[in-house]
């Protein structure tokens, strides 16, 4: 799943399986690949009451219309 | 494959984190990571060999005595890290005021406490931490109701400003997991960052000193024999006598230093760390420490060569009644509190 790094503190995450060669948020990207344990644990981190990664919903795909003829 | 002989676990692999616990021994999944140079925490029972006359000569029966968690945790002050000031904030064992100075730019400041009643308005005490200790790429420990006996701070000219924190827990157990590992990105604190200021008090105008070197250290006396009948782990670790000094390095020109320990005069001491790196609205990720009675003991030195005198300044930091502490200590960052 994608997840959104909503923080400003720079921080380094060494490994996940999708980065793992590492990458610094927010300064490289905010929007990273992790996986459902991944994020469980990343979840836990905050800033004071402010979770500093959320899920990115993925956006509906609108399906076209089709005309009856 | 042996024992032994299989792909060897590596230091670098290795990860520790902190986290509060609000319940004494209670553990909480620590997901502030801290960059350290080395670790020795570890969980170790006591064995009882019983000396009971037996008909041989040797020992039939042994049981397992009390169980002890404790270790050492050194590494760059970084005080944009979490999982450091957390240590601090336990070694201090009072209360976390937090003031926001922008959007991205908070003050925090410490005080000493008790490390049972420490608590801000709406939020529970800070009893201890948890910590968790991942000892190469796989097997992890969970260390829970860990508490900070002594911490030290120190710099000198040519390095990084490191921390030791010197830990006692309650309890530790294996874990099949470690959560994502997440530094922080921000330096640590240089030897250019480092100035040290004197004076009569904190309130008026301190003096910047020259100094090689310090070394700054709490220590809170854990009494980490207390437990019960029924249990092999410790039931309590409560601080006792709390003793703060200070050791200051500098290059002997003056009989200042020497006439304060003579006289027996009070000196207040602040001992500022900065990285100099911006966070927002020219606050830099810094931190002081602030000693409002210092006396100094030791003050002479010692000629061992042609080359320039130095001298090791002890100093004893005692209770001072007009700040109502012994010490208190402002960090700043872009962490919103410490609640």
């Amino acid at each position: 799943m994608k997840v959104k790094y909503t923080d400003h503190r720079p921080i380094f995450i060494p490994y996940l399986e999708s980065r793992t060669g590492g990458v610094v948020l927010p300064n490289e990207t905010n929007i990273i690949e992790v996986t459902t344990s991944e994020f469980s644990s990343l979840q836990k981190m905050r800033n004071g009451t402010k979770k500093c990664f959320e899920k990115i919903k993925p956006v509906p795909v609108k399906v076209p219309e089709t005309s009856e003829e | 494959m042996a024992v032994g002989s299989g792909i060897a676990q590596l230091g670098y692999q290795s990860a520790i984190a902190i986290a509060k616990e609000t319940a004494f021994g209670t553990f909480v999944t620590a997901t502030s990571f801290i960059e350290f140079n080395s670790e020795s925490f570890k969980f170790s029972r006591e064995e009882i060999k019983l000396e009971a006359i037996n008909s041989t000569r040797d020992f039939k029966k042994r049981l397992i005595g009390k169980e002890t968690v404790e270790g050492a945790l050194e590494g760059p002050l970084n005080v944009a890290s979490d999982g450091i000031v957390n240590i601090i904030k336990q070694a201090m064992g009072g209360s976390v005021a937090s003031t926001a100075l922008s959007t991205t730019a908070f003050k925090h400041v410490l005080s000493v406490g008790n490390m049972e009643d420490n608590a801000s308005t709406g939020t529970d005490d800070m009893k201890s931490l948890s910590v968790v200790v991942r000892k190469g790429a796989t097997n992890t420990w969970d260390a829970a109701g860990m508490r900070v006996n002594t911490l030290t701070i120190k710099g000198e000219v040519g390095g990084a400003v490191t921390f030791n924190a010197e830990m006692v827990g309650q309890s530790m157990s294996i874990t099949s997991t470690c959560p994502a590992i997440t530094l922080s990105d921000v330096l640590p604190v240089n030897f250019t960052g480092i100035s040290i200021k004197t004076g009569i008090s904190l309130t008026t105008s301190l003096t910047a000193e020259c100094f090689t070197g310090f070394e700054f250290t709490i220590n809170n006396n854990l009494d980490a024999d207390q437990r019960c009948l029924g249990s092999r782990s410790i039931a309590i670790l409560p601080p006792i006598r709390r003793e703060v000094m200070v050791k200051l390095s500098q290059r002997f020109d003056t009989l200042t230093s020497y006439t304060r320990a003579l006289d027996n005069t009070v000196t207040a001491i602040q001992i500022i760390l900065n990285t100099d790196t911006a966070i927002a609205d020219a606050t830099t990720y810094s931190m002081s420490i602030d000693l409002p009675s210092v006396y100094f003991n030791s003050n002479m030195p010692e000629v061992g060569d042609i080359g320039v005198l130095n001298v090791e300044l002890e100093g004893t930091c005692m209770y001072n009644s007009a700040t109502s502490n012994v010490l208190e200590m402002s960090i700043y960052n872009a962490t919103t509190d410490y609640l």
